[in-house]
């Protein structure tokens, strides 16, 4: 395998050896430091033009299956770890991680002393990087110039409805960037699913008449999206039951008068406790923020504070106090990531029943 | 933070001598969880009869009682001391049947202590381990399905319901019987025969296989609000049928997938709900591959080699956390040493370095073991390698073993045939890995070595990965390439110095110069997304290096390494409270290490950890960035000593030992002594005497101390000018056994050899004061006036103790009258008991010990 | 037979989302009061009362209500106390009634006789865990935590751990 850089907008240079594909690209580098899971993490669309530093050292040990994808296409822009792991590959296990990036046109490399790059990004926050075949004054010059997009979620939110059929209750799903883990614990919950896009209106919603919406994740900033998601959602809240995720999380917030803070250390990983305010009750749950609803924005005559992360005390849920209306930061679905907060997308079903009444 | 329960005084059961299986991480972790629970105001009291444990010595414990592990002793103890509460988790499965005594005894109820952590039914459901299956069973946890049938035609009732293949088990066998594995009908109705012809009842038990299963090993902690977190998920890397303890174990998990992983997790976690486990849990897992399907296998509430692993390779306080927890404070509550992070205790740990476990069997000296590994374990302890990658970690963890050449050995041919090696990847036998070499070197495909051996590909990749890198490194002599990637994967200056034929010191010169350095990183449960202070380092070949040199006096001591059969576990005793006093003397001790069950892993013991192998590259890396103004080694490490001192190195090289040679001779007496030398003290005398005064069948010898027979002590006055000249011309200071012989009725100096380990722990518990501090001030040129000063006064004490070892013959199942020999090489473990006179001494000795090997 | 319908998970969750929905109901938890009924609705309250403190930091008198004495469908005991003790006053209060299981209504007809003597709140409403049908009298719950239809001849129950060892309800047959 060649040698290959992996640089960074600081001017720092990490020599590796390159995997995937022999491209040159750019984007936001990340660290997450989940132990399991890369092909979730790698294709959630969260991480559309970001490239993802692994602290797990192994990566690849079990190469890509089928029932572990997060979107159809992955949009990362590069995948940065300390080893990859060489795999069989056969009927379960299709391709390698290194096959499934030479086929996405996604760079790797490896042989990167990742806890270093962690510890750097850990007090720079996230950086500008690219990774290239040489380390040179112009690459440098290169990545300085790029100027990223801040329009990932029209990059990878569908442009068109789509139906998820099912035979129970009615729910529309807003795609922001959506993760396949919100669809796969709404068909076990039999859910009738119809996904719009995210420039979807209030009315398009309510005349699918859903029991209740799902505001999905997605990439970037929230500021960055159209003021008319504000105004749909100040207008759903108060008809169906509402569930917001990640950067949906985010924008019920703004809908309800919050401001958006950027995170600084990001929050990419499965082991922060979480407080449960209305147990007291700590759970764990999948992280991957890059901002955050600041807590000194919150109106308390409107809103509760639902969950917190005990690291930093950054709000992790929020409900209207008038409506059955809620969110929460991280990926309830887990995927990767810990499974206890999958009883949410029950709450948000049972929400929706007693929205609906007894059905005798 | 006042424990919640108004505890005063709490008793930990001590797990006794160490045995297969059973190194020191009890006695780890009762240190540590002792020292905690005390400082939580809680006084500790501690009953154990391991000569060898450091808990019991040293006040980590405010009371300590050596004394029999039978419920008649604690009884005794528990109805002097009147604790609120009994800790049942730390004396491994012994103490737990010794509790089920104590609570159907009703000696708890009576003298209203408390069990802490468990509902007592747990207890009954780890002796009973049918009684766990069905609790798992009602809470919706697959379990291996198991039927007692006592006809042909019930078996195959059962065979139809789970299906081929079945192990059958003959109940209550008069004769040792084995479990068969049964793949047809064929193999079935032969096994039954046999089955039902040796089986008392005329049964038998047909068992669903799993074996050729992946097995997983997670642990976590729960406290008494229900918050539970995983601590670490570990995988075998030998399929299930190989115990966990004999194989070789990776941690974090390699090759299953996140959906397998959370539901481990998940299970793990509502298993310790479910049975209410306040505490810490292991929970052992069989994972078909092929289906996703898994099975419990193994519930253990009580700790064990797993949880010392999931500690070690974390960098997680779990001993300090537990401990908390015992006395019932949440996680949520708990306060950690201001060397962790406020919420350390509540972040699930993650990890950004592999660990890999290797074991270590006894074959070496216990040549007649058969070393064909299977459901019953073997090894005698463990190693880790800590690295960045598999291949490192499994190449330092094989280092670890200090198995001479297990490392470069992947080019070498072996010499059996291509049955025996297909006969060996079925039938695994302990060191495998250099037949699973063997078999890649001679072309055999990863998808078809899987196959037979049921070992994932993915670590016949790695195997492969380690064979190229080996070859490139015999191919390329002084390539600067060839050796930075070596080591890069785990290989040392000594792998390059074998195959370029040169030396060491030229191939470490030569790295240096091309700037291929060692860099240390921090073990530590988040990954790098926090700072944490664990003080524990393990090398590899990156970018950045994180270990700075201490201030103050450092030292290095160089740990005792891998648990060997012949009760080397008293050397890992010796060097714990080495580290112990040299701390105390101001010096900052930092220890090298790669043993994870080894007490000296103590976090409180060294003020800086090392988890690396012991050889000299290894060493003289760590070196290069401690300076230390001392170095100790121990006996095993003799020759790394002198090394180090020809380096100019200042060494103390302790060369205090484990007695080699056992003293058949009855009432053979010796006078302990200590010399600084100019002077020389005498601690008393001390007498072996032959096992079989105990019992029949005793094999090994008993030694005594002190010996008040006032005839000898007054003959042996008469010869101390020439014990102290004879002492004094050996040169050295140190601790002397000098041996006496009977010539003409008059005793004789015979011998003059420094004092064996296991009597320096003999009269560290006799006299209730370690003889290990005073050996270190010695060695560090202080006068016996000024060590001695505040050491008890031997003359008074009116208690004998006897100390007698333990042996593995049972166990390993060695019945040849050749080996059956009990000399102290033998030895897997030590029992020390005492008494008014030699002869109560021997009756404490002996109960609760009628079945120990002696 | 005994079938769990719902699990201690369940039940949490149920439990907090009725906390929710009294929020949303009273627009906050100003003056209101939480009463169960004996003997499990007691302990439902309290775990109510438990998150409606950790969410507004505010403590939620819980009181006890012993209706065996004003059930019309039991034999009238002339030494049973004709009244209740709590240990505030409903006056003026939003009163949450917090029972287990909802049936026939009687149970909740009688809280409501032995409630309305002691005083008039200014609103009473119903939370309940397990609405299981078959309603003698007019009378709904504003909360409900599941509703199971049963069968006449079924049996619901609800176990607590305060009180059973755990948290479950289970039907039975």
């Amino acid at each position: 395998m060649a040698d290959r850089y992996l640089i960074l907008e600081d001017g720092s240079a990490y020599l590796g050896e390159g995997f995937g594909s022999p491209a040159v690209s750019t984007g936001e580098i990340v660290f997450n430091t989940s132990m399991t899971g890369y092909q979730e993490i790698i294709t959630n669309q969260i991480y559309h033009n970001q490239i993802i530093a692994f602290t797990q050292p192994t990566i690849g040990s079990y190469g890509i299956n089928h029932d572990s994808y997060e979107s159809i296409l992955p949009t990362v822009k590069g995948v940065v770890v300390r080893d990859v792991a060489s795999i069989s590959t056969n009927r379960q296990r299709r391709w390698s991680l290194d096959q499934y990036l030479k086929q996405q046109n996604i760079p790797g490399i490896s042989h990167i002393d990742t806890r270093h790059l962690a510890k750097q990004l850990r007090a720079s926050g996230p950086m500008k990087a690219s990774i290239v075949d040489v380390a040179d004054a112009h690459a440098f010059d290169q990545l300085g110039a790029t100027v990223l997009t801040n329009r990932q979620v029209a990059a990878v939110a569908t442009p068109k409805p789509f139906p998820n059929p099912g035979t129970g209750l009615n729910v529309v799903v807003v795609d922001f960037g959506l993760k396949h883990g919100i669809l796969r614990e709404l068909s076990k919950r039999a859910c009738n699913v119809t996904v719009l896009p995210y420039t979807a209106t209030t009315d398009e919603i309510i005349n699918l008449d859903p029991d209740g919406v799902i505001l999905s994740t997605g990439p970037g900033k929230p500021q960055d999206l159209p003021e008319s998601v504000l105004t749909m959602i100040q207008a759903i809240q108060k008809r169906v039951p509402l569930f917001a995720i990640g950067l949906g999380h985010e924008l019920f917030a703004m809908a309800n008068g919050a401001t958006i803070i950027k995170l600084a250390p990001e929050h990419h990983g499965a082991n922060h406790p979480i407080r449960e305010v209305i147990t007291n009750q700590i759970i764990y749950a999948s992280q991957g923020q890059g901002f955050a609803v600041n807590p000194d924005s919150v109106d308390r005559d409107k809103m509760i504070t639902t969950f917190v992360d005990l690291i930093d005390g950054t709000i992790q849920g929020l409900r209207l106090r008038d409506f059955p209306a809620f969110s929460v930061q991280f990926f309830p679905d887990g995927a990767p990531g810990p499974t206890e907060t999958r009883d949410i997308f029950n709450e948000f079903v049972e929400s929706m029943q007693q929205a609906r009444g007894p059905m005798w | 933070m006042v424990n919640n329960q108004g505890l005063q005084k709490i008793l930990i059961i001590g797990a006794g001598h160490n045995d297969i299986g059973r190194e020191g991480q009890h006695d780890a972790a009762v240190i540590q969880i002792g020292a905690a629970i005390h400082k939580l105001g809680i006084a500790v009291v501690l009953v154990d009869n391991n000569a060898y444990s450091v808990a019991a010595e040293n006040n980590f414990a405010d009371r300590v009682y050596v004394e029999p592990l039978t419920v008649a002793g604690l009884s005794r103890v528990i109805e002097a001391e009147q604790p609120d509460g009994l800790i049942p988790s730390l004396g491994g499965l012994h103490a737990v049947s010794l509790i089920q005594g104590l609570i159907r005894t009703n000696v708890l109820k009576n003298n209203h202590v408390r069990l802490l952590q468990w509902d007592s039914e747990i207890i009954d459901m780890i002796v009973n381990p049918a009684l766990m299956s069905n609790r798992l069973k009602a809470i919706g946890e697959p379990v291996i399905a198991s039927q007692v049938v006592a006809s042909d035609v019930e078996a195959l009732a059962v065979v139809r319901s789970i299906g081929f293949p079945v192990i059958v088990k003959s109940v209550a066998p008069r004769i040792e019987a084995s479990r068969q594995l049964c793949k047809d009908q064929e193999d079935l109705a032969r096994a039954l025969a046999m089955g039902f012809k040796v089986s008392a009842t005329k049964q038998c038990i047909v068992e669903q296989s799993i074996v050729g299963c992946k097995e997983l090993e997670f642990v976590g902690v729960r406290d008494k609000k229900d918050m539970a977190l995983l601590i670490s998920g570990m995988e075998n890397f030998d399929p299930v049928g190989i115990h966990s303890a004999d194989s070789i174990v990776f941690a974090p998990t390699q090759t299953i997938t996140d959906q397998e992983y959370q539901q481990f997790r998940a299970a793990t976690l509502k298993i310790m709900r479910r049975l209410r486990i306040n505490g810490s849990c292991h929970v052992q897992f069989a994972l078909d591959p092929n289906t996703q399907h898994y099975y419990v296998i193994k519930v253990t509430p009580y700790f064990d080699r797993a949880m010392a692993l999931a500690a070690r390779a974390t960098g997680y306080p779990l001993a300090r956390v537990v401990a908390n927890l015992m006395a019932d404070i949440s996680l949520a509550e708990l306060k950690l040493p201001s060397d962790y992070r406020k919420q350390t205790a509540l972040i699930e740990p993650v990890l950004d370095h592999i660990v890999c476990r290797i074991p270590v069997w006894p074959f070496n000296v216990l040549k007649k073991v058969s070393h064909q590994l299977d459901t019953v374990t073997e090894s005698t302890g463990s190693v880790i390698g800590i690295g960045r990658s598999t291949e490192e970690a499994l190449l330092k963890g094989l280092r670890s073993t200090d198995e001479s050449r297990y490392h470069v050995i992947a080019n070498r041919p072996q010499n059996y045939s291509e049955g025996e090696l297909i006969q060996r990847l079925i039938h695994p036998q302990a060191g495998r890995m250099l037949v699973l070499l063997e078999a890649l070197n001679r072309g055999y495909q990863i998808d078809e070595l899987a196959e037979l051996t049921k070992i994932d590909a993915f670590y016949f990749y790695k195997l492969q990965h380690i064979i190229e890198i080996e070859k490139a490194l015999w191919a390329r002599p002084f390539d600067v390439h060839a050796l930075g990637r070596a080591k890069y994967f785990g290989f040392t200056d000594e792998d390059a110095a074998d195959a370029w034929h040169t030396d060491v010191k030229k191939v470490h010169q030569f790295a240096l110069e091309n700037e291929i350095h060692a860099t240390f990183k921090e073990v530590e449960p988040t990954a790098g997304e926090f700072t944490e202070q664990t003080n524990t380092y393990y090398s590899t070949y990156e970018f950045d290096n994180e270990s700075q040199p201490q201030a103050g006096r450092p030292v290095v001591v160089i740990g005792t390494g891998a648990n060997r059969i012949g009760t080397n576990h008293g050397n890992d005793y010796l060097v714990s409270q080495l580290l112990f006093y040299l701390r105390k003397a101001d010096y900052q001790p930092i220890l090298i290490n790669a043993n994870p069950n080894s007490v000296a892993m103590t976090p409180r013991l060294a003020t800086k950890r090392y988890v690396e192998p012991k050889q000299y590259s290894d060493i003289l890396n760590i070196l290069a960035i401690e300076k230390p103004e001392l170095i100790f080694t121990t006996y095993h490490d003799y020759r790394l000593g002198q090394q180090l001192s020809a380096d100019g190195y200042s060494v103390v090289q302790i060369n205090n030992n484990l007695p080699r040679e056992q003293i058949k001779t009855n009432d053979s007496p010796a006078v302990e002594v200590i010399s600084d030398g100019m002077d020389v003290a005498v601690f008393g005398v001390s007498e072996i005497i032959a096992g079989n005064n105990l019992r029949t069948n005793v094999r090994g010898s008993l030694q005594v101390f002190p010996i008040r027979d006032k005839a000898e002590n007054q003959a042996i006055k008469a010869l101390s000018a020439e014990i102290k000249r004879r002492v004094l011309a050996f040169g050295v200071p140190g601790l002397y056994t000098v041996r006496l012989t009977i010539v003409d009725d008059q005793l004789q100096l015979a011998t003059i050899e420094p004092m064996s380990i296991a009597t320096m722990a003999l009269i560290s518990k006799a006299v209730g004061s370690s003889v290990t501090r005073l050996l270190l001030h010695v060695k560090l040129g202080e006068p016996l006036s000024k060590v001695m000063y505040d050491y008890p006064d031997i003359s008074a004490l009116n208690t004998v103790y006897v100390q007698a070892n333990t042996f593995p013959y049972n166990q390993l199942q060695i019945y040849d009258a050749d080996e059956v020999t009990g000399e102290p090489s033998h030895a897997t473990g030590t029992v020390i008991a005492h008494g008014e006179t030699l002869k109560a001494a021997l009756t404490a000795l002996g109960s609760g010990n009628e079945d120990t090997d002696f | 037979m005994q079938k769990e319908v719902v699990d201690s998970m369940a039940m949490k969750r149920a439990l907090t989302r009725i906390t929710y929905e009294i929020i949303e109901q009273n627009k906050g938890v100003r003056n209101v009061v939480l009463v169960g009924i004996k003997t499990r609705g007691v302990y439902l309250a309290e775990r109510i009362a438990a998150r409606l403190e950790q969410l507004e930091g505010a403590q939620i008198p819980v009181g006890e209500l012993d209706i065996t004495a004003f059930r019309d469908d039991q034999p009238k005991d002339d030494q049973a106390p004709s009244s209740y003790q709590l240990a505030f006053s409903v006056a003026d209060k939003r009163v949450v009634l917090v029972d287990d299981v909802l049936y026939t209504g009687r149970t909740i007809r009688a809280a409501l006789d032995a409630l309305m003597g002691g005083g008039r709140p200014q609103s009473i409403a119903l939370a309940v865990l397990v609405d299981r049908g078959h309603r003698e009298l007019p009378i709904r719950a504003d909360f409900i935590g599941k509703n199971i239809p049963t069968a006449l001849q079924e049996r619901i129950k609800v176990s607590v751990t305060e009180v059973d060892g755990r948290d479950g309800v289970e039907i039975i047959n």
